[in-house]
């Protein structure tokens, strides 16, 4: 571990597919081993460091994630500017995930929508070399940043997560019911996965699930548990 | 303000429980200087409250905490300029599927098993105009005809309007609606004296050699407009040396229509986000009190750059001007088809209209009317003029 850089582990969140009721993922979190959060471990780091750690994190969370026993596919954060900083920002994950077993079809990478479109040609053409080496792309925080659906004209991903901003409350208010559903019929005519990310009430649930979304991650399901791959509680028929 | 908002009962009402439901309500009303209207239909409420902001936020969590119904869904929430319902403490009718399958756009509503709490942004619009229009309105139970109530009006600021810079004139753009094959505005767009359209970095050198440009141009414009004997909507941009000055600006600009006797309500504000980002809220509470007089509100280049589909729920705009990069060419790019789908998905839904800008081929505009976008503007429609009001083309769709 690199000099200045905070004791980081994991948590483990489940992404469930509702229909079949399968754990098909975990989205693997950052955390410090004294219950710093996310956020507060990636302030911690400097500036000129971030990229470098950024990677060091996908790397660390295949390890813990192997060490137990992932049966499924992993989901792990990726900083868009990591690719333009350092060649090896994604392959060092996909060689960590070989030596562990773990076949690159059972790796997404997760991008924060707003930090894409800076530099969107560079990263379209970076982040294809991935997916043609069977690496799933999925577009985190979908809804909440500046740029929303006409990203989705340059650069399709496999699958989008709606924001939880966009989630909370749902049930009861129209506006954001017309915008999730503008959302879902353009990523189902581009043939591009939902999730629901942040759902934490029945009545959310039942909002996302009357509009065919399947695939969820929440409190309602699971909540992230420390350096373990918690199950989830799938609701009643 | 109104508020208008679905539910579904807990329990069936029978005509003694709305009969005591409404006698509380009403008289509750009449103290707090509220207004409105009640729908019943086969256990589903929809219903419309009208009054000053603070005592409809007051009242909204009262209703919502009521345990005789849930799925409580706020479908409007918006500053008005008048009350629709102001000579009832609270109207009540039971509606039958029949007559509000009567309302053009809400025909196949209630056909498909709909019940009045799914009625969405869009389809409450027009179940409201109905009732507006005076429709019912004979068959509404009503008691209290006396207490009539006064709207507290928001008055823009007045400013006494600046003289006109030389060095600016306008050109101005038709948009047509297609459906009604009428124009439905002009967009004035800042020109130099010799008719050339004027860019942002070109104003921003407008902007220094002429001092008053940011408060005097809407309101020289609006003049010329008038001139030129305008008979439908003018849109504005709020271009970003204004957006820190936007109130000023949009009241001088009220101001000068007043005085020559054009309504706020035909005036179009139009907003690129991006000058925006970060005082966001700001400008959507301030947004609300011009709206209260009837501005409408227009967001640019939606689809572009920093333009999220969240802005449809912060601004809750009257229209949004399509993208260019999105409208070029759509009728080959499955990619944009999709995201207009989606977009226009999400803004019928809001009832927000779509315009589709930029449109220089028939092809475009065929693709678009396709998806019911009726509103268009671009070269294949008329280019922009100097100090002349436009001729619009508008083409037709072959119908084989």
């Amino acid at each position: 571990m690199r000099k200045g850089w905070p004791d980081f582990s994991f948590a483990f969140q489940p992404i469930v597919n509702v229909h079949s009721r399968t754990i098909v993922s975990y989205e693997a979190l950052v955390r410090g081993r004294e219950q710093q959060t996310a956020l507060q471990i990636l302030q911690s780091v400097s500036d000129a460091d971030r990229y470098h750690f950024d990677e060091t994190l996908r790397q660390h969370a295949i390890q813990l994630a192997s060490r137990l026993n992932i049966g499924c596919n992993i989901n792990l954060n990726l900083l868009p500017q990591a690719l333009d900083v350092s060649d090896s920002a994604v392959y060092s994950t996909l060689a960590m995930a070989e030596k562990q077993g773990i076949p690159n079809s059972r790796i997404t990478l997760e991008i924060v929508e707003s930090e894409i479109i800076n530099n969107l040609d560079c990263f379209i053409k970076s982040i294809n070399v991935f997916r043609s080496l069977g690496v799933n792309i999925s577009i985190d925080d979908f809804g909440a940043g500046y740029s929303g659906l006409n990203l989705l004209a340059s650069f399709q991903p496999d699958s989008i997560k709606i924001d939880m901003s966009l989630i909370r409350g749902i049930d009861s208010i129209g506006p954001k019911q017309a915008i999730v559903r503008g959302i879902i019929r353009t990523c189902m005519d581009l043939g591009i996965d939902i999730l629901a990310e942040g759902v934490e009430t029945e009545a959310e649930y039942s909002w996302c699930r009357d509009e065919g979304i399947v695939i969820y991650q929440g409190f309602y399901f699971a909540k992230p548990e420390f350096e373990m791959l918690p199950s989830a509680i799938f609701p009643g028929w | 303000m109104h508020l208008i908002y679905s539910s579904t009962a807990t329990r069936l009402f029978s005509d003694e429980d709305l009969a005591d439901l409404l006698k509380k309500a009403r008289a509750h009303n009449i103290n707090i200087n509220v207004t409105g209207m009640l729908l019943y239909e086969n256990g589903s409420f929809f219903q419309v409250i009208e009054g000053p902001p603070e005592t409809i936020e007051t009242l909204f969590r009262n209703i919502i905490s009521d345990s005789r119904h849930s799925k409580v869904i706020t479908i409007i929430h918006e500053s008005i300029v008048k009350r629709s319902f102001s000579e009832w403490t609270m109207g009540y009718s039971r509606v039958s599927a029949k007559d509000v399958s009567e309302i053009i756009g809400l025909n196949d509503f209630f056909t498909e098993g709909h019940s009045l709490n799914q009625l969405d942004f869009n389809r409450a619009k027009k179940l409201l105009n109905a009732f507006k229009q005076g429709r019912w309105h004979a068959r509404i139970q009503t008691e209290s005809k006396g207490a009539q109530i006064n709207l507290e009006n928001i008055q823009p600021q007045v400013f006494k309007p600046v003289e006109s810079s030389a060095l600016i004139s306008t050109s101005f753009q038709p948009i047509i609606d297609s459906r009604s094959l009428k124009t439905m505005a002009y967009e004035a767009i800042p020109s130099d004296l010799k008719g050339k359209l004027l860019d942002k970095h070109s104003i921003c050198h407008y902007q220094s050699t002429s001092r008053t440009f940011n408060d005097d141009y809407c309101g020289a414009a609006i003049s010329l407009a008038n001139k030129l004997g305008v008979n439908c909507n003018l849109i504005f941009t709020l271009r970003s040396d204004q957006v820190s000055n936007a109130h000023t600006a949009i009241s001088l600009m009220l101001e000068t229509a007043k005085q020559v006797g054009v309504p706020p309500s035909s005036i179009i504000l139009k907003i690129n986000q991006d000058n925006l980002i970060g005082d966001a809220e700001l400008f959507a509470r301030m947004n609300q009190t011009f709206r209260s007089v009837g501005l409408k509100l227009a967001i640019d280049d939606f689809g572009a750059g920093r333009s999220s589909m969240n802005l449809l729920e912060t601004y809750e705009p009257d229209y949004i001007s399509l993208n260019e990069q999105l409208v070029t060419g759509i009728d080959t790019n499955g990619a944009r088809q999709a995201i207009v789908r989606g977009v226009n998905q999400a803004c019928r839904d809001l009832g927000i209209d779509v315009i589709a800008n930029h449109v220089s081929r028939f092809s475009e505009f065929e693709w678009f009317s396709y998806e019911g976008i009726t509103l268009f503007q671009g070269d294949l429609i008329a280019k922009p003029e100097f100090e002349t009001l436009p001729l619009a083309v508008i083409p037709v769709l072959d119908k084989g």
